[in-house]
This record gives C-alpha cells, structure tokens and sequence, in this order.
C-alpha cells in the first residue's frame, strides 16, 4: 500500500521530532493528575503521524507539551522532547519563542475563534514572517501573500485584508495552515483540524495538510480513525494517557493488537454508537 | 443609513418632546412663580405687571400650546434671575461644564486602561490584590466625597492646589481627579475582565503559537479586544457624568450648567431649568449615538457584515 | 479536541472570596442594624441640642466621642441620627424602585403585547432622562422631607429592574411557558409566581444590594446639595455641606460623615459582590 512504502522509504531518514518517555501532570502537591504516561514516539521528514484517542485520552496535552503551550498548572513532569536533535521541553520563554512560528508550526481545531475577531487574517501572518524572517512590513505581507496562495486561497491580496468571519471555515482552516507553514517549519503540528469543518471541506483540508507533509514531519491529533487512515502513515493510539498501540496505518487499522482499537475501530463503522469499555482495560 | 438616521431623528424628538411635557407639568406646579420673582414683599399690582410679562396668568393648556411654539423657535424665554435669554445664559455655562466632562473622562482613561490592563495580565501577587482592594474601596466613596477629601488633603492640608475657583491648570486638578476616582474603577474592572478573559482565548494560544512574547500578546493581541468590549460602559459613563458634573461644579464653584442648575431649582427659574433639561438630555443623546456609530465602526465583526464571494468549495 | 484546561484553583478562590465578602458585610450589616436600632440615644445627646460653649470640640473629648460641631452638637448623635435618615431613605427608594420596576417588567416581558411596547418605550425614555434634575425638580415641588427624598428616588430608579427583570422574564418566561403549557393546563399567574419570579431572584437580589448603595450616595448628593433634608437636619449630607467652613479647623467635621457614607457603601458592595460570586 501506499503508505507503507512511504514509511519504509523515510524510515532511513533522521527522526524531526523524538519524543522519549514523555509524561505531563496537572497540580502539585496532593492534588496531580497525570495527563499523559511514559509516551515515546519519533517522527521523520515526510512522515505523518496520527495520534487517535477519544476526549481525555491525553492527545491533545502531548500536542501542547510539544508546541509549548501547555495551560497554567500543567507542565511536563518528565521525559525528553527532542526536535532537531535538541531537547526542547525545559526551554527559557525566549528560547521558546524563537521555536514556536519557525520551527514549529501548529494547527488548531477551530479556526473561527483561534483567529483574533478584530485583526485581519493577515495580520498575523505578516507578524509572524516578520518576527521569524526578519523581513520589513512589505516583504511581510508579501511572503504573506504568497503563503495564501500556496493553500490554494483565492485572491490572496485581498483576502490578506478581510476579518475572520468574512471567510468560510474551510477558508479560515486553509490560512491557519498557511500561518503554520509560513516559515518552512520543520514539524507541524495539527490538532484536530478537520473536527469544526464540513465532511466536504475536510478532506480538501487534510489533503493540504498531506501535500505539506512531504518536506516535513507532521504530528496530526485526532479522535477521527477514519481521519487518521486518509492522511496518516503510522498510527498511535493512547487511551487515558497512555500509548495502547503504535504502527504504521495500514497494520493498525486491519490488524488492531489491542482491545481498545478494535473498540475504536467499530466504534467508527457505527457512528451513532458510544464506545465500550475497553477489555482489559486498567 | 438612512433608515437609521430617520429612526435616530424620530428618536430624538419624542424624547425631546416627552421630556419638555413632562418639565412644563412639573415646574409649573412647583410653585408661584411670581412670588419668586418679585419678592415676599411686592405689590399686588408688582405682581400681576410680572404674571402679565412672562404669561403666567393664562390658563394652563394655552401656556403650553404657546411653550411648544416657543420651543420651535428655540425661544426658552428669559431667565426669571437676570432677565437673559434663558438658552444664552444655559449655552454660555456649556463650554466650562463640556471642560470638565472632557478632561474627566481623558483621565479616567488615563487610568482605567494601563490599570485594567495590568490587573488583567497579572494573576496574582500581592500588588495586584492591594490595588484591587484599592479600587473596591474608591468605587464605595461618592463622588463628592472623594472631592471633598482631596480638597482637605491638597488644598487645606498641603496648600497644592486651589481649593475653588475656575482658572488656570491647577483649578483643573482636583475636580477632574474628584470624577475620575469615581468613574475610573468600574471601567479598570471592566478592561480587566475582558483582558483576562483575552489572554485564555483561543485566539492568544495562536498568537503565542507563533511566538509573540507576553507584551506583545498583552497589548496587540488582548487590549484592543477588550476595550472594544469596555466601548459601552464607557457611554452609560457619560449619563453618569452629566450627574456627578452637578455636585462637582457646586464644590469647586465652576460656573457650569451644574451649578446653575442648582442654582435655578432653588429659585424655581424655569425657563434656564428647561433650557438645561434640553441641552444635558441632547448632550446624552448624542453621545450615546456617537459611542454606538464609534461601536460599529471599530469592530470589524459590525463593520463588515458582508463575507468574502466565496467559492462553493473551501 | 482541543481543552482549556480550567485551573482548580480559581473556583475555589472564588468561592472563598465570596464567604468572605458575604461574612463580612453580613457582620458590618449586623453591626449598623445595632446602631440603627439603638439610635442616636447610645451617644447619650440630642443630636438637636445647641451648646455654644462646646463648639467644634474635637474627637476623644469627654462626654462627646467624635466631637460637636460648630454649634456644639454632639457629632455621635448627629451620626446615628442621620445612619437613620440615609438607611430610611435607601431602603425605602430601593424598594419602591424595585416593587415598580419589576411589576412594569414582569408585565414587560411578554413580547408582543401593546402594554409591553408601551411600557418599554417609557422606560426607555426614562433612563435617558437626567436623573438628577428630575430628581431637583420634583423636590423643589413636593418640598423638602424624607418622604419626598423616598419618593423621587424611588420614581426615577425604577428603569435599573424594568430593564433586567424584562430581559431575563422573557427568556424564563419563554422557557417556562413552553414546558408548562406542555405539561399542564397552568394558569398564567401560577406561571409567573412559581417559576419565573424565582428563577429572577439570584440576579435580583445582587442588584437591590448595589441599589441600595446607590442610593445612599444618590440622598447624601441631594441633602448635600440643600435638597431633600430640612435645613439643619442631622443628616450625613448636610453634616458634609456643613463642614466646608470648617476644613482648616475642625477637619473632623467632614471626616466623621464621609467614613460613614464611604463604610456604608462599601457594606451594600461587599454584599452585592458576594452574592454575584457566590450566585455564578
């Protein structure tokens, strides 16, 4: 299948992304909760990597602990983040935002309200070439420009100028992914970005997310399966903080090892059905 | 546009209308005019010469039927004090009162937005609950109380600043600090709800996505979001201003509509207290107006309410 | 999906918060119903009675706790006595605001009835009207007493509940009606009693707490301003207005009223505050 001769092609290639024994909690003290559990992963240039799990699963927290932008009160508790060959989970602030928009490009799941209501689209797009390409006003909105146009938006001058809620959600979602691949990042990092999208609109959406991918690595969370098996090469799935199953797609998803992904798996074939216990389950 | 302006104008005019009727019944009962005017010990014949003059001797419906006509030919009639046209008198206390109002409202602003501003992005720490204590017990203090306090502290106390008197910068200090102490902490509360509420946003997890350190976060991304949230507040404000401009002007003996408002109650001067009513009820009118358009023009969400020609697909 | 994590901590700050202002002003509260009750007699002087030997005594001296005035009248009394006026004045005001405001709002909240219109438009036309010179006015015809101080404040108020008993009537009433009229054949009365009044009183209750402070400052203004208490009545604004003459001498004169006006407000706030925390 296609995607595993993917795989096996950049299996070779140095991983972009190596996460090793990751663990993020919540509070101190008596009041800790772990959110995610020992979770070890490696992505490389060109690979896509889907992590599946229902609402608490945890997934959500490993994409923030790894884009830097865990809530207040949470914080990662141990393990390594290593992104390019440098360990990045105990960075200074500054450090951290030379990463975040350069290195690192994220993707969030709705596109309406992560976009400022009273800022042009462009205006963040123009902030962030600026900040991390050191270009002046004009060559700014110019780069902006041209990353529109790369997601296939059409008429990219104009729509630098107009407010969110002139676009469509697809249209938003779009230049979300321009905004996250504007500084040629190496990681890119989506979560749950088709989730707020009409069934149509999303696999134009992951489709992009897909080209994007080629010459980089992707890190995309979702809770969709059917999701993962269109745009990803190897899936994990992590069930209450934990990694409960990892391999490429094709195998995972005709061969589930463990009784939460088959759970999850017919959970996906009945839409209207709630998933049960998993057997074995702790 | 149009249809707006139509509907403002009508809006306008029955309040006027409803405001003026309401003044006529209500100062003509309040008392014998006349006997104001002339004195405890007129005449009767100085009497009726004065009713005669400033038609207090018709009957009631025709005194208001002739009062509209008045009003349509912006005749308010002559004040019952010193005999000048009443909206002249009324127009010539205007310019010192929209002073104040002013200078208030620029320093309470002043004041909210950094203050607000900082509270918001600060979530806790010492400084922030002792300013915040700070601004719950300013909000409890009248107005004029506070003004009286800050006339005993500068004025008596240190001999700063000039207890009374309209003239000069120093006069301006302590009534616009007497207003501004008492509207600034509503509004710092306001910015600092709406920035708090800003800084968890989705839309602040982007910008720190793309690296935006804190100060910029603050002041790009989470400020200009909630002051237009705090645009209304600062409207209903000004009503609140128009009122405390009344005790204020008296303390500090600003001779603004406050003080001859007060000062014409006393002495039942009706046609300066209409001429009053109506510019204070056109001013509030009017700003509130001015602070809607102001609304629609800065948010972008009212301002374009067209989306984009969009293709069918995404 | 994507989550915000709400920090266990700032509910349970809040909550404390809450106890706190709640206990607080429940304790200033009980503290001035004891005076109240207690009245200018616990000072032990006629809050009238002029001694021009013993002016502008200083707080501390003996026989008089805070002091005489410039006509030796003792200032204690004069305070408990105006604690009276300014509490008569605001309680009655509230609650005269608040009886009128709800029932116009109440009746206000069904949509599309003539009466609802009619009674949207006036309140619409009387929160636009000056307060104060309404409030001028009508005094200056009624005359001045404690009544008429009631009565003025109580009249041009009543917009602050029309308004938010209207709003939030028409949405219980809307949720409301439909269930009920689902359920049961209920009379429209019952409605009203049994499930919307109820649903109103959280809000409410917050806002008679910051009426009422509102309107102790709004009696304390006009009696200040010679309106609304008798000349030389033991009033806090009057006692204020008085001491103007006297900031260089006798600064007690304005500091013994104004902590008490200020104490006072900052009581009804405190309570208003807690109520809202505790109510969200």
């Amino acid at each position: 299948m296609r995607h595993t001769t993917l795989a096996t092609a950049h299996a070779a290639a140095a991983p972009v992304l190596e996460v090793d024994g990751l663990t993020v909690r919540a509070g101190t003290g008596r009041g800790v909760t772990t959110l995610v559990e020992d979770l070890s992963f490696t992505i490389a240039t060109g690979e896509v990597l889907g992590i599946v799990g229902e609402s608490g699963s945890g997934k959500s927290m490993t994409a923030s602990a790894i884009g830097g932008l865990l809530p207040a009160g949470v914080h990662v508790g141990a393990g390594r983040i290593v992104l390019e060959g440098r360990e990045i989970q105990a960075l200074s602030a500054a450090q951290r935002r030379a990463l975040d928009g350069s290195r690192i490009g994220m993707v969030f799941q709705d596109p309406l309200s992560s976009f400022n209501p009273v800022r042009t689209v462009g205006s963040l797009l123009v902030e962030s070439a600026a900040r991390h390409q050191g270009l002046t006003a004009s060559d700014a909105r110019r780069r902006a420009i041209q990353a529109l146009a790369e997601v296939r938006l059409p008429r990219p001058e104009q729509l630098i100028d107009a407010y969110p809620h002139q676009l469509s959600g697809g249209q938003r979602q779009r230049a979300m992914i321009a905004l996250a691949l504007l500084n040629g990042p190496s990681l890119v990092i989506a979560d749950e970005p088709t989730t707020a999208l009409d069934a149509t609109v999303q696999l134009q959406v992951l489709a992009l997310l897909k080209r994007g991918a080629a010459s980089r690595a992707v890190l995309l969370i979702t809770h969709d399966l059917a999701v993962a098996a269109v745009t990803c090469d190897r899936i994990l799935v992590m069930q209450r903080g934990r990694s409960v199953e990892h391999g490429p797609a094709a195998r995972v998803l005709d061969l589930p090892a463990h009784g939460y992904t088959r759970a999850l798996l017919d959970a996906a074939r009945r839409p209207t059905a709630a998933v049960e216990p998993a057997p074995g389950a702790p | 546009m149009k249809v707006r302006g139509f509907r403002l104008l009508r809006d306008l005019a029955v309040l006027l209308l409803g405001t003026l009727t309401l003044l006529f019944f209500l100062l003509r009962l309040a008392g014998d005019p006349a006997l104001v005017l002339a004195g405890p010990e007129a005449t009767d014949e100085q009497l009726s010469a004065i009713r005669a003059e400033y038609g207090l001797d018709r009957s009631l419906p025709r005194q208001y039927l002739s009062y509209l006509g008045n009003l349509l030919r912006l005749d308010f009639g002559r004040s019952l004090a010193d005999g000048s046209p009443a909206l002249a008198r009324v127009l010539a206390a205007y310019p010192t009162s929209l002073l104040l109002a002013g200078l208030a409202m620029a320093a309470t602003l002043l004041i909210s937005v950094p203050t607000g501003a900082w509270l918001g992005a600060r979530r806790d720490g010492a400084a922030r609950r002792a300013v915040r204590w700070l601004l719950f017990v300013l909000q409890g203090v009248p107005g004029f109380v506070t003004a009286l306090l800050l006339v005993q502290v500068f004025a008596i106390e240190l001999v700063w600043l000039p207890a009374l008197g309209f003239g000069g910068l120093l006069a301006m200090v302590l009534p616009t600090l007497s207003v501004a102490a008492f509207l600034a902490p509503k509004l710092t509360r306001l910015i600092e709800a709406n920035v708090a509420a800003a800084l968890l946003s989705p839309y602040v997890r982007t910008a720190r996505a793309i690296g935006a350190s804190e100060r910029e976060i603050l002041w790009r991304h989470a400020l200009p979001n909630a002051l237009l949230g705090a645009t209304a507040l600062v409207g209903t404000q000004f009503a609140f201003l128009m009122a405390g401009l009344v005790i204020i002007e008296s303390i500090f003996a600003w001779p603004g509509i406050g003080w001859l408002l007060v000062q014409s109650t006393a002495s039942l001067d009706f046609p300066v207290v209409q001429a009053i009513t109506l510019t204070v009820v056109i001013t509030v009118f009017a700003v509130n107006t001015l602070v809607d358009a102001l609304q629609h023009r800065i948010d972008p969400r009212l301002r374009h309410r067209e989306s984009l020609a969009g293709e069918t697909t995404a | 999906m994507t989550v915000i994590v709400a920090r266990p901590a700032d509910s349970l700050a809040t909550r404390y918060l809450a106890r706190w202002e709640l206990l607080t002003g429940g304790l200033l509260l009980a503290v001035i119903g004891l005076l109240v009750a207690l009245g200018p007699s616990l000072a032990g002087h006629d809050p009238a009675f002029v001694d021009l030997r013993g002016r502008l005594l200083p707080p501390h001296s003996p026989q008089h706790l805070l002091g005489t005035d410039q006509l030796g009248r003792d200032l204690f009394a004069r305070l408990l006595h105006g604690l009276r006026w300014s509490l008569a004045a605001a309680t009655g005001a509230t609650l005269l605001a608040f009886t009128t405001g709800t029932l116009l709002g109440l009746l206000a909240a069904r949509r599309h009835s003539p009466l609802a219109t009619l009674i949207r438009q006036v309140t619409n036309f009387a929160q636009s009207f000056p307060v104060l010179v309404l409030a001028i006015c009508l005094v200056a015809i009624v005359g001045n007493s404690l009544a008429t101080v009631v009565l003025v404040l109580g009249l041009v108020t009543w917009p602050v509940f029309c308004r938010v008993v209207q709003a939030e009537a028409a949405s219980l009433f809307a949720r409301e009606y439909v269930l009920a009229a689902e359920m049961l054949q209920m009379s429209r009365l019952r409605l009203y009693f049994r499930h919307v009044v109820p649903g109103l009183l959280p809000s409410l209750s917050v806002l008679l707490a910051f009426h009422f402070a509102d309107m102790l400052i709004a009696e304390s203004a006009l009696s200040f301003l010679g309106i609304g208490a008798p000349l030389g009545a033991a009033t806090w604004g009057n006692m204020l207005q008085e001491s103007r003459a006297y900031l260089l001498s006798a600064p007690w004169l304005l500091l013994v009223p104004a902590s008490a006006i200020v104490m006072l407000v900052i009581t009804a706030n405190l309570l208003g505050d807690g109520l809202r925390r505790h109510l969200e």
